[in-house]
């Protein structure tokens, strides 16, 4: 009987061993994980048409007053710097040839997501013909952060501007060269 | 296996490599504008401001021989402004406001002065017609002379919104002594 306890005291302790270095084996596998994030770069705007409707010759006319027109939405993750330009394309009357000065139609930046302060700051700037920095990326704009400007437009009527209608358009570019 | 699949991640970031260093972006977005000019035809009168003060927009006075006003003048003409004291003012900007294709200022005349036609003895010497914000007229449009009031006109094929200076001469030389009075109307139309 005696000798029957000293086996199975020494089978315990067997089994305890075996589960002991039971627990110290476990296993590794390497997996690899990989993920393409795909380059972005955009701008959108979120209402096209900037119709000011009826201007008396002389006088002047803003959209978005007090608050905003529109808002120009700007996106890039190249990590590289981007600029926004704006230009007109002839703001013209549609009757007879008759241009409105590119001068007269101007943009405000009211606010601004950026990371960097809109070029001529937060005042009224005079469109041309010729692309006109709107925008300098800085900092997290070029790491996919969503850029958004809220614009105001005003468009000054010529005093001796023909009466009739007049139709052009404003091209915002957003590109990565200066 | 192992080695092999290693290889093909090292080409792949090659190419992702080589793929953002080609991508150099240009992105554009365009608005349309659109404004409507309405049609304007206006015409009013307002004194020189550099003028005598005397009188107003609404009356041209006559009160002064032009041999009283100027040394060797002519006592059968008067003018409005006085042709020396005067000189260098106008009498009357016409404001004119037409943005439509043509447009046409025209000056009619009536009453009479002792017996006469109106008509008969005012006359007018028109600046010529100056773009609001110019210092010069529109060629063409100036008097070269003294001109009769009644049936003055001028035509310009273009939207015009500026000023129109007059100045007036009245033949009193068969007049007698007395107050008269009679009336300049000017009329603006657009087509």
């Amino acid at each position: 009987m005696k000798k029957l306890t000293y086996f199975a005291g020494a089978l315990l302790v067997c089994f305890l061993l075996y589960a002991q270095a039971e627990a110290l084996d476990y296993k590794t596998d390497d997996i690899s994980a990989s993920v393409e994030v795909l380059p972005t770069f955009g701008i959108s705007l979120d209402n096209l048409n900037l119709y000011f409707g009826l201007i008396q010759p002389g006088s002047t006319k803003i959209l978005g007053e007090g608050t905003f027109f529109n808002q120009i939405h700007c996106r890039s993750n190249s990590g590289r710097p981007w600029f926004l330009k704006a230009q007109v394309v002839s703001l013209s009357l549609m009757e007879k040839p008759y241009k409105v000065p590119a001068g007269n139609l101007k943009w405000k930046v009211t606010q601004c997501t950026g990371s960097a302060q809109p070029a001529g700051g937060y005042d009224f700037q005079s469109l041309t013909e010729e692309p006109l920095l709107m925008y300098a990326s800085q900092g997290d704009d070029d790491f996919g952060k969503d850029v958004v400007l809220s614009m105001q437009y005003s468009l000054q009527s010529p005093s001796d501007a023909p009466a009739g209608t007049y139709s052009g358009q404003i091209v915002f570019t957003m590109a990565e060269s200066p | 296996m192992i080695k092999y699949v290693k290889i093909m991640m090292l080409i792949g970031l090659g190419l992702t490599l080589a793929y953002a260093q080609a991508f150099a972006g240009t992105s554009t977005a365009t608005a349309t504008v659109t404004a409507t000019v309405p049609s304007v035809t206006t015409v009013s009168l307002a004194r020189d401001t550099g003028s005598a003060t005397r009188g107003s927009a609404s009356t041209i006075i006559f009160d002064k021989l032009d041999s009283q006003d100027t040394p060797g003048g002519d006592a059968g003409l008067m003018y409005a402004p006085y042709r020396t004291t005067e000189n260098g003012k106008n009498w009357h900007f016409a404001k004119v406001a037409a943005n439509g294709s043509t447009l046409t200022l025209a000056l009619t005349v009536s009453g009479t002065v002792g017996g006469q036609p109106l008509s008969n003895l005012l006359k007018v010497y028109c600046g010529g017609f100056y773009l609001t914000g110019s210092t010069t007229f529109i060629s063409g449009t100036n008097s070269a002379d003294w001109e009769f009031a009644s049936g003055w006109q001028r035509t310009l094929t273009q939207a015009f919104i500026g000023t129109v200076p007059f100045n007036y001469q009245l033949n009193v030389s068969a007049v007698g002594a007395g107050s008269y009075s009679g009336s300049v109307t000017f009329t603006l139309t657009t087509t």
